[in-house]
């Protein structure tokens, strides 16, 4: 069946405006002078909730732990996922394409399933091993790494498969070896596919409320968790303002990261020949 | 391509050396024990149709790949365990491989870097290499940024720049157009020559081969069908694989019998004598110049090969008209003769007589195959 193109056009434009919608209303709530959520709103408007968001110290808490967090899921994360592509492209197995599923299988099991299943492993083996493995900054991390690695896997996967064998051959033959042949060749021309890895890493791990609610150290909390629990409690547009603020930081990154390296061109490698 | 003086700095006066090759790939023999040297400064081609197994003893020489058994020797040492980089050998690649996130003056320089040469040294050597390829103006481009060919020119300047013991060169022209492929192997043979440098040269093409080499080894199927210098394997190809190379058009299925060569179940055929060299001749061929064609009513004077035969095409090419004939009672494939303008013209339809005299036809082995090894062992003895 032919899709005739304004019709087309216009289912484009209605998931755009269903998608994006809530962005917009976000900033719109945001701005409500009045302590609870109801539209639409009966004292007008004022900046005040961004004003006091710095008084706010379990949200702005939250968000260093959750950048801290975010930042070593994607180095960690992206590290793997290269390694794990590389280790795939020379091994024996790559035909069965086992692992390559395998890497990719958390995708398919919900996450608060996968959490909760972390939880109970982590746990009992703490039990076994006499040593606590839940509740600290490590294991959540661990979580965080384990959900974000399929992507990152998936995208350095792309970038590996276009690098053409042939240029780490040329680079061995000309006197270097394997490790000097993989930092001065291969990785240089994996650049976008890692660094929009990482990104994705980063911003996935940001936003994931389910490990972090099983899996967060006592006394410490991610920005999706304090917000979760703000909001529990009370419900005026802080959070929405706090949302704003993590939204904007996430356009940021984006931004930048597609101006540095240019995810478009990921998966061809980035490679111009 | 400007003149350059070599430095014959650490070059062992011993070649290349291989030595009962042999490579498998899950029982699969792709390479049957290939023996073959190259001296030093000479040049060998590697000539074959795709799955020859050319390309996989270039491989095994640079060390990509395993062999299953047998030795190789590069300047009088044994390389077969040296990991690729520790080998020496530098390839020229087919589709180029220049490093796309770096300029020429880095992809030259590359292979310096890594023999820790020192900056200065690395910047003369570099624009050395580029003034002798005629590619100095190009110097600070990418690769993306390139033609075909100028492509070509660096990926040779980065091979030949370390002045390896051994250089490689994996089918380097076929990705270029017929003129500028004819240009470049000229130079490639002339700047071999001048460098004395020892080379394997890759290709399916036998004109390129024959121009470029001072050896050819034609492989068939992981078999070496023979191997020697252009002019003999052109001269006295022994087998009908190597001769089909050649250009040899004509090959005919013959008994031998009394002296004299038949064409097999030729009973209109006049016999010839042909000198017979080997006991395993079973086959005859002729290249189209080196046959007569006259009419059917005319003899030929002294022993010749007669074949009676119909003309059933002819084409005109300047200086020569090629006739397609059909003989009688022999092969399916009709036999092209050439003959040059300005003497008697044939038609299609009219009964000729092919005449082949006895300088002119080639006495074949059938192709080296896994079943007939035996009369190769004879043949390289």
């Amino acid at each position: 069946m032919r899709i005739q193109r304004p019709v087309l056009g216009s289912i484009t434009l209605l998931v755009f405006i269903i998608s994006l919608l809530p962005v917009p209303v976000l900033v719109w709530m945001s701005l409500f002078n009045q302590s609870y959520l109801v539209v639409p709103p009966v004292g007008g408007y004022t900046l005040d909730w961004y004003i006091a968001l710095p008084m706010q110290t379990e949200l702005f808490g939250g968000l260093t732990y959750s950048l801290t967090l975010a930042a070593w899921t994607a180095v960690i994360a992206t590290t793997l996922g290269v390694l794990a592509a590389f280790g795939v492209r020379l091994g024996a197995i790559k035909r069965s394409g086992l692992v390559e599923n395998l890497l990719t299988l958390p995708l398919t099991v919900p996450n608060v399933v996968l959490s909760m299943a972390l939880y109970i492993f982590l746990f009992r083996l703490g039990d076994m091993v006499g040593i606590s493995l839940i509740g600290n900054f490590y294991s959540l991390l661990a979580g965080h790494v384990l959900i974000t690695l399929p992507w990152t896997f998936r995208l350095a996967s792309a970038g590996v498969l276009g690098l053409s064998e042939d240029l780490e051959r040329a680079s061995l033959n000309l006197g270097r070896g394997r490790l000097q042949t993989f930092f001065r060749v291969s990785l240089p021309l994996l650049k976008p596919a890692v660094f929009s890895s990482a990104m994705l890493a980063f911003i996935f791990s940001f936003g994931n409320l389910e490990i972090s609610l099983f899996l967060v150290a006592p006394g410490e909390t991610t920005l999706p968790v304090a917000m979760m629990q703000y909001v529990e409690t009370r419900l005026d547009p802080t959070v929405a303002a706090m949302a704003v603020v993590q939204l904007a930081l996430i356009v940021v990154l984006l931004a930048l990261a597609n101006k540095l390296f240019g995810f478009g061109r990921t998966f061809t490698g980035g490679l111009k020949q | 391509m400007k003149h350059v003086t070599t430095d014959p700095e650490q070059r062992s006066s011993e070649g290349l050396s291989l030595r009962n090759l042999r490579k498998s790939y899950d029982g699969n023999v792709v390479l049957h024990d290939l023996s073959l040297e190259v001296g030093r400064g000479k040049l060998l081609s590697l000539l074959g149709p795709s799955g020859c197994g050319k390309t996989t003893t270039l491989n095994l020489i640079a060390g990509f790949a395993g062999m299953t058994s047998g030795e190789i020797h590069l300047g009088g040492k044994d390389i077969t365990a040296e990991a690729p980089n520790r080998r020496d050998t530098a390839i020229v690649f087919q589709n180029y491989a220049l490093f796309p996130h770096m300029t020429v003056i880095d992809n030259v320089g590359y292979g310096l870097k890594a023999r820790k040469m020192q900056g200065k040294e690395i910047t003369d050597r570099v624009s050395k290499m580029l003034e002798l390829l005629d590619i100095g103006a190009l110097g600070k481009r990418y690769p993306g940024e390139l033609s075909g060919g100028q492509q070509q020119r660096v990926s040779l300047a980065r091979a030949i720049a370390v002045h390896p013991s051994l250089l490689l060169l994996d089918e380097p022209l076929s990705n270029l157009d017929t003129k500028l492929r004819q240009e470049i192997r000229l130079e490639i043979r002339k700047l071999q020559q001048e460098l004395e440098q020892t080379a394997v040269f890759v290709t399916h093409d036998q004109e390129e081969a024959l121009v470029i080499s001072d050896y050819i080894a034609v492989l068939n199927k992981g078999w070496l069908e023979q191997h020697g210098t252009p002019q003999e394997l052109w001269e006295r190809p022994r087998t009908t694989y190597v001769a089909d190379f050649m250009g040899v058009e004509n090959i005919l299925e013959v008994s031998a019998a009394g002296g004299q060569l038949r064409v097999a179940d030729g009973g209109r055929n006049v016999g010839a004598v042909v000198p017979l060299q080997g006991t395993n001749k079973t086959h005859v061929g002729f290249r189209p110049s080196n046959a007569r064609i006259t009419e059917a009513g005319v003899e030929p004077t002294g022993s010749a090969l007669v074949l009676e035969a119909t003309v059933t095409g002819s084409a005109y090419l300047g200086t020569s008209y090629r006739y397609t004939c059909n003989v009688k009672e022999t092969s399916d494939r009709p036999v092209q003769v050439e003959q040059p303008a300005g003497g008697g013209q044939f038609k299609p339809g009219d009964t000729v007589k092919i005449v082949v005299y006895p300088e002119g036809l080639l006495p074949l082995g059938a192709s080296v195959t896994a079943s007939d090894q035996a009369s190769l062992a004879d043949q390289t003895a």
